[in-house]
C-alpha cells in the first residue's frame, strides 16, 4: 500500500476512534465556562476594571480575540500536551497490546511507511487540536461578547488592534502548536516502546515535570536550553512588543530538533523491533 | 519459480541466552497442507513469526515463494494470507471494516471479495456488526476472513480451530482441506490437534525445542513406525515386567488392562509365548491403527519432552 493510502487509512481509523474527540469535547469544556464565567460572573468585570485601569480603550477588553487569548496557557501547559499524547502515545503501544500491530505487520507493509503515516496523522491530530482550540475559542468568544482588539497580559500590557491581534493570535497559535507537535514526537517515541497505550501519556508527563524541575534548579541552569519543556511558553514571545525574532527561531530551531530526534529513534527501534505481542 | 513456497536455511533465533528456534532448515512445497507440529514452547510460533517478518532471525534465512523475508518482505509476503496466534481486529471496526482494512494491505480487494470471504467462514449475518460484540469463536473466523480475502497463495495459520466449538472445528477444517484442494492454495498450519492435522494435511514436520524432529508426508511418516499391538491381559503390571525384560522400556505403555507394545509384526507370536509361559492370561491380541498421534508421541519420547 502507498504512503497516502496508509496515512488515508491511519486518518479513517482515528476518526473512527472514540479516545480522538475527547481532546476536542475537553477543549470545548475549557472554552465554553471560560466563556460564561467572563460573561456573567465577577471575573469579566474584575478584567474591564484592572485593563482600564492600566490601558486606555473603547469598549470592554473582553472580546473574541481575548478569549482565543486567555485560554492559551491552561490549554499549552496541561491540557493539549494531554489530549495529544493520549492520542500519539496510543499509535504503537495500544495496537501492540490490543494485537493488531501483528495482523498489520504480518502484511506486505513497509515499517516505516506505516510509522510515517502514524506520525503524520498523529501531527495532524496535534496541530488540528491546536487549530480547533483557537477556532473554537474564537467563535465561543465572538458569540458571547463580539469582536474587538487584543489586550494582551503576561510581561505587562500589551494592546494589539484588531488586524494586529488576530495576526499575534495567529503567531501565539501556530509556536503552541510547534510545541504540541513536539509533545507528540515523544509521546510517539515512548509508544514505540511500551506496550500499554497509557503508559506513553504517564512517562510523557513524568519527563515533562521532571524536565521542567530541573531546569528551575540554579545548578541545572546549563542544561535547561536543551529541555523540551524550556520552550513551553514560547507562545508568550507573539505578544511581545515588540517581537523578538531571533528568541522565536531559537525556540523553534530547539523545538523541532526535539521533534527530529523523536522521530528518527522512533524509525531505528521500530524498523529493528522484534513484534512478540 | 521456486517450486518451494516455503524454505528455511539454519533459522535461529535467540532471546538473550535461550534458544527458541535453532537450526531450522524447512521445505514446504506448493500445494501442500502442512501441519506444523510441536508442543508448548518448542518454537511454532517464533518460527511463523520469522516467516512473516514479525520478528527477525539471530542466523539463518528464511524464504517465501522464492523471496528472502529478510531482505525482501514485501515481495515475501504479497501472497501470503495469515492468521498467528489469537486474531487481532480494531474492535470498533465490523467485520466487513476490518476485513476490508487489511485485505487492502495485502491487494485491491472488491467489495465482493470481502462478502465472499466473511460468508466462507460462516460470519455474513455479522459482516456489519462490530467486532466488540463477537465471541472469541467468531473472531477466530474473522481472523481466516482476513488471511484469505485477497486469494494468497500462501496462508499461514496458526492454531486456527482455537476456541471453536466442535461444529465451528469441522467447518474450519473442511475450508482448509478446500483451499487446498479446490483453490490450490498451499496452506502452513501450526496445531496441538493431532487428529485434526492427520484429517487435513499432507505433509507434517514436528519440532520440538527449536529443533526439527521430523518431516515429511503423514502417510509416510506413520508408516514408518512400527506397528503397535495391545495384549489384554489380566495381570498387567506383571505382564510389563515380563515384557521390560525383553523390550526397550519407551515402546512400552499399559492403559488399564490393556498392555500396549510397539513391536515388529514377527515379534508377536514370541511375547504371547513369554507372557504364557509366566502365568499370565492372554484374552486378546489386537493390532492398532497407526496414527499420527502415535507417530508425535513417539517422536517426543525420543527427544524426552513426552514421559
Amino acid at each position: 500500500m502507498s504512503f497516502a493510502g496508509l496515512v488515508r487509512m491511519e486518518a479513517w481509523k482515528m476518526m473512527r476512534r472514540g479516545r480522538s474527540y475527547i481532546g476536542p469535547a475537553g477543549l470545548l469544556a475549557i472554552v465554553l465556562p471560560t466563556a460564561i464565567g467572563l460573561r456573567y460572573g465577577p471575573m469579566g468585570t474584575e478584567v474591564e476594571r484592572y485593563v482600564g485601569s492600566s490601558v486606555t480603550m473603547i469598549g470592554s477588553p473582553l472580546n473574541a480575540l481575548f478569549i482565543a487569548r486567555v485560554v492559551l496557557p491552561p490549554t499549552v501547559f496541561l491540557f493539549l500536551p494531554l489530549f495529544v499524547s493520549i492520542v500519539a502515545g496510543d499509535q504503537i503501544s495500544g495496537e501492540a497490546a490490543d494485537g493488531t500491530l501483528r495482523s498489520l505487520l504480518s502484511r506486505p507493509v513497509h515499517r516505516l511507511r506505516l510509522l510515517g503515516a502514524k506520525y503524520l496523522v498523529s501531527v495532524l491530530y496535534a496541530v488540528g487540536l491546536t487549530v480547533f482550540l483557537g477556532v473554537s475559542a474564537f467563535a465561543v468568544g465572538y458569540a458571547f461578547f463580539g469582536i474587538g482588539g487584543l489586550v494582551s497580559f503576561g510581561g505587562g500590557i500589551a494592546y494589539f488592534g484588531v488586524a494586529e491581534g488576530m495576526e499575534r493570535l495567529a503567531l501565539g497559535y501556530a509556536l503552541a502548536g510547534a510545541y504540541q507537535i513536539c509533545v507528540c514526537s515523544v509521546a510517539f517515541l515512548l509508544s514505540v516502546f511500551m506496550h500499554s497505550s497509557l503508559a506513553p501519556v504517564g512517562v510523557t508527563f513524568a519527563l515533562m515535570l521532571v524536565m521542567g524541575a530541573v531546569g528551575e534548579i540554579p545548578y541545572f541552569e546549563r542544561l535547561k536550553p536543551f529541555f523540551f519543556t524550556t520552550y513551553g511558553d514560547l507562545f508568550l514571545q507573539a505578544f511581545r512588543v515588540p517581537l523578538d525574532p531571533e528568541r522565536l527561531l531559537r525556540g523553534v530551531a530547539a523545538l523541532a530538533a526535539w521533534t527530529g530526534a523523536a522521530f528518527g529513534l522512533a524509525s531505528i527501534v521500530f524498523s529493528r523491533k522484534d513484534i512478540l505481542s | 519459480m521456486d517450486s518451494l513456497c516455503i524454505r528455511t536455511r539454519g533459522l535461529t533465533k535467540r532471546f538473550g541466552v535461550r534458544t527458541a528456534v535453532d537450526g531450522l532448515d524447512l521445505e514446504v512445497g506448493r500445494g501442500q497442507t502442512f501441519g506444523f507440529l510441536g508442543p508448548n514452547g518448542s518454537g511454532k510460533s517464533t518460527t511463523i513469526r520469522m516467516l512473516l517478518g514479525l520478528i527477525g532471525p539471530t542466523a539463518g534465512e528464511a524464504f517465501i515463494l522464492g523471496h528472502c523475508v529478510r531482505r525482501e518482505r514485501l515481495q515475501a509476503l504479497a501472497r501470503v494470507g495469515a492468521l498467528v496466534e489469537t486474531p487481532a481486529f480494531y474492535q470498533f471496526l465490523t467485520a466487513r471494516e476490518n476485513v476490508r482494512l487489511f485485505g487492502r494491505l495485502s491487494a485491491e480487494i472488491t467489495e465482493e471479495q470481502i462478502v465472499s470471504a466473511l460468508r466462507a467462514v460462516g460470519l455474513e449475518g455479522r459482516m456489519d456488526d462490530r467486532v466488540r460484540t463477537f465471541s472469541h469463536g467468531m473472531k477466530q473466523r474473522l481472523g481466516l476472513a482476513c488471511a484469505l480475502v485477497a486469494d494468497p497463495e500462501l496462508v499461514i495459520l496458526d492454531e486456527p480451530t482455537n476456541g471453536l466449538d466442535p461444529e465451528g472445528v469441522k467447518e474450519v477444517r473442511d475450508l482448509i482441506r478446500s483451499l487446498a484442494e479446490s483453490r490450490g492454495m498451499t496452506v502452513f498450519l501450526s496445531s496441538h490437534l493431532l487428529h485434526e492435522v492427520e484429517q487435513v494435511c499432507t505433509h507434517v514436520a514436528v519440532i520440538s525445542r527449536g529443533r526439527l524432529q521430523a518431516a515429511g508426508p503423514v502417510s509416510e511418516l506413520v508408516r514408518s513406525r512400527r506397528p503397535g499391538v495391545e495384549f489384554e491381559v489380566d495381570r498387567p503390571d506383571a505382564a510389563l515386567e515380563v515384557f521390560r525384560s525383553l523390550l526397550r522400556s519407551d515402546s512400552l505403555s499399559v492403559e488399564g488392562r490393556r498392555v500396549r507394545v510397539t513391536v515388529d509384526e514377527s515379534e508377536i507370536p514370541g511375547l504371547n509365548r513369554a507372557l504364557v509361559n509366566s502365568g499370565i492370561n492372554v484374552s486378546a491380541i489386537e493390532r492398532r491403527r497407526q496414527t499420527l498421534e502415535d507417530f508425535y508421541l513417539d517422536v517426543m519420547h525420543r527427544e524426552g519432552t513426552v514421559h
